[in-house]
């Protein structure tokens, strides 16, 4: 670690290393235009997209009306009815059912590795983490297909009876496969954060004659509280804007599911993916779209909001 | 630091094979040729080059790909691309101009007519099927009456079509499928089906079927399968089952014809293609070799609307 940074070049006379720094005095202004048109290329992209999106958006919501488009029943854009009651609710129940299932308990196993794991399993649940979140969303989604969803169809039968009509898409899977896509993100937050307390109050705290597990959840924890809570926002809204991997498990029904945990209902993101082959720009159904899309945004921007606030009250 | 780098740059390669995998949309599988049928078409080739856009049907597209192997083949300098994406969106994307030839598996809606010319290409016919299991053993065929309650939801178990007790699980193609506005439109008299599980594409409707218990759909049938029970129709007259002798006698009438559409008279190029597609050539010789295509010069009656 930080080898390279220091080797010198024995044979290299005083001369050339100060062309060398000369050299690169010019290449640093270089750089800097470089880098300054990239930080404004970004900003100006992430602006226009908001504003094309808040544009047909809320056009969207003007002519569908924002209170059928929030509570109504049917959404069926080939009759032009948008009722996106089912769409809402199926993406914040998905999304909890994540929280629950997967983000909850990255916490507390970021907390046992934190503070009860053996020092060389740290490190290698650290690499398989990173290498886990870095896995695309449709091989998640895939491999649910393939071997979840026959799991939930079979759980269903036994806990609702052989002849019922449930089905292994729904919340269910959803919910699963959503826990298991953020657990590695939100567990890679939450070590962040429980690493920057001060080893100097863990000490103090056994010095005092605390046991382990009274340091992790009195200390550590308390400590980290904000960090872990912002690690579990995180999560929430990754899995509210996750697409792919749940149009392949929710069943894609734009109705409300008939067994809240195993019949087939859609999400905010599932629809906007299966609707948009056929909206034409222009037409009502593309506007609609987007509306949701701008609906599927302010959550995001909530989280964000929430975020920066608790992380503000952090520094005063 | 050298580790740390080494690992990220890592974890992008290992990010980027798995996308590459992601992507890699399977082609559909090439249609059966048989080499008398290569040898005995004729050599068109006219020195001509260009493309030939096609883009619509999923289930059309099979016999699209097959045309073009052969008619790229013959015509050096001369590329046909394909591309499916639902009957709906070839029809707007042939309208807007987009591509030369828009396929679909449904007649183009009123106020797209006056600009496209049809030129029927194919017939294929659809069938309701199901989940294989005890429950359905004794059900053969299905009248269009019962059907048509199945689809909409008002009969909700096995049992009420001769079966043994178990709930039906209908599974839906997305709505801008064409084989769910044909069947849609023969079985329910229009888009009237139960709002349930949806399926984008014919090929994992299949699997998802096989999976679920008392489950049934509708699909093309070059999607039969051994493993999946196809309903015969239950008629006064007995029970016809769906197959090219019932359905180019008009005795099984869940069937569409494949269109291919042009905006106005076709391109030079594009008709050269439709041509070919239409030549007895191939209708003769290619079509009948890939599943689940009947030739329209069989068919002894036809329709002007779905």
């Amino acid at each position: 670690m930080g080898q390279s940074a220091t080797i010198v070049d024995p044979t290299e006379t005083v001369a050339e290393r100060s062309q060398f720094v000369m050299g690169s005095r010019f290449g640093e202004a270089v750089v800097r235009v470089l880098l300054t048109t990239c930080g404004v290329f970004v900003v100006l992209t992430t602006v226009t997209m908001i504003g094309f999106l808040a544009h047909a958006g809320l056009r969207g919501m003007a002519m569908a009306g924002i209170g059928d488009l929030l509570t109504g029943r049917v959404w069926k854009p080939e009759a032009d009815s948008y009722g996106g009651f089912a769409l809402i609710v199926g993406t914040f129940t998905s999304a909890s059912g994540a929280l629950l299932l997967g983000a909850v308990p990255a916490v507390l196993a970021a907390v046992w590795l934190t503070e009860f794991a053996p020092p060389s399993i740290k490190v290698a649940e650290r690499r398989v983490l990173e290498v886990a979140s870095a896995i695309p969303s449709v091989v998640y989604g895939w491999l649910a297909l393939v071997y979840l969803v026959p799991i939930v169809f079979s759980v269903a039968h036994w806990l609702r009876g052989a002849d019922a009509a449930v089905t292994g898409e729904g919340l269910a899977s959803a919910s699963i496969l959503l826990g298991v896509m953020v657990a590695p993100t939100v567990m890679l937050l939450s070590l962040d954060a429980l690493s920057r307390v001060p080893r100097a109050l863990r000490d103090a705290s056994a010095a005092l004659g605390a046991s382990p597990w009274q340091t992790a959840f009195q200390v550590s924890v308390p400590y980290a509280w904000r960090g872990l809570l912002i690690a579990v926002f995180f999560g929430f809204a990754r899995a509210a804007g996750e697409t792919m991997a749940v149009q392949m498990v929710i069943g894609g029904a734009r109705r409300l599911p008939k067994d809240f945990l195993f019949s087939p209902t859609t999400t905010i993101s599932a629809q906007i993916v299966m609707d948009m082959q056929e909206a034409r720009p222009g037409t009502l159904q593309n506007d609609v779209l987007f509306s949701m899309a701008l609906v599927l945004l302010l959550v995001s921007v909530v989280v964000v909001l929430a975020t920066r606030l608790l992380g503000r009250q952090r520094l005063s | 630091m050298n580790h740390r780098w080494t690992f990220v740059a890592r974890s992008i390669v290992l990010a980027l094979a798995f996308s590459a995998v992601g992507c890699d949309k399977s082609q559909p599988p090439p249609p059966e040729h048989t080499q008398a049928a290569a040898d005995a078409a004729l050599k068109v080739d006219n020195g001509q080059t260009g493309t030939v856009q096609a883009s619509g049907s999923s289930a059309l597209q099979p016999l699209v790909n097959a045309a073009k192997e052969q008619y790229e083949a013959r015509n050096k300098g001369v590329s046909v691309e394909v591309s499916a994406g639902g009957s709906k969106k070839g029809l707007a994307d042939v309208a807007a101009g987009a591509v030369q030839i828009g396929d679909s598996d449904i007649f183009a809606p009123e106020d797209l007519k006056g600009q496209l010319v049809d030129h029927k290409v194919a017939v294929v016919g659809f069938a309701a099927m199901a989940n294989k299991g005890a429950f359905n053993e004794k059900i053969p065929a299905i009248s269009l009456l019962d059907l048509a309650k199945v689809f909409s939801g008002t009969v909700t178990d096995w049992k009420q079509l001769g079966g043994a007790p178990q709930p039906i699980i209908v599974i839906n193609r997305a709505p801008g499928s064409g084989t769910r506005a044909v069947f849609g439109s023969l079985v329910l008299g229009g888009d009237k089906f139960v709002e349930s599980q949806t399926e984008d594409n014919s090929g994992a409707l299949v699997t998802k079927l096989k999976q679920t218990k008392g489950a049934i759909s509708y699909l093309a049938l070059s999607f039969a399968d051994p493993e999946l029970r196809v309903f015969g129709l239950k008629t006064d007259a007995g029970v016809v089952d769906p197959g090219t002798a019932t359905i180019t006698a008009g005795t099984y009438p869940i069937w569409s014809y494949e269109h291919m559409y042009t905006k106005g008279q076709p391109p030079p190029l594009a008709k050269q293609f439709l041509d070919y597609v239409l030549s007895p050539d191939f209708q003769e010789h290619t079509l009948p070799n890939v599943k689940g295509f009947i030739p329209v010069t069989q068919m002894k009656v036809s329709r002007d609307k779905d």
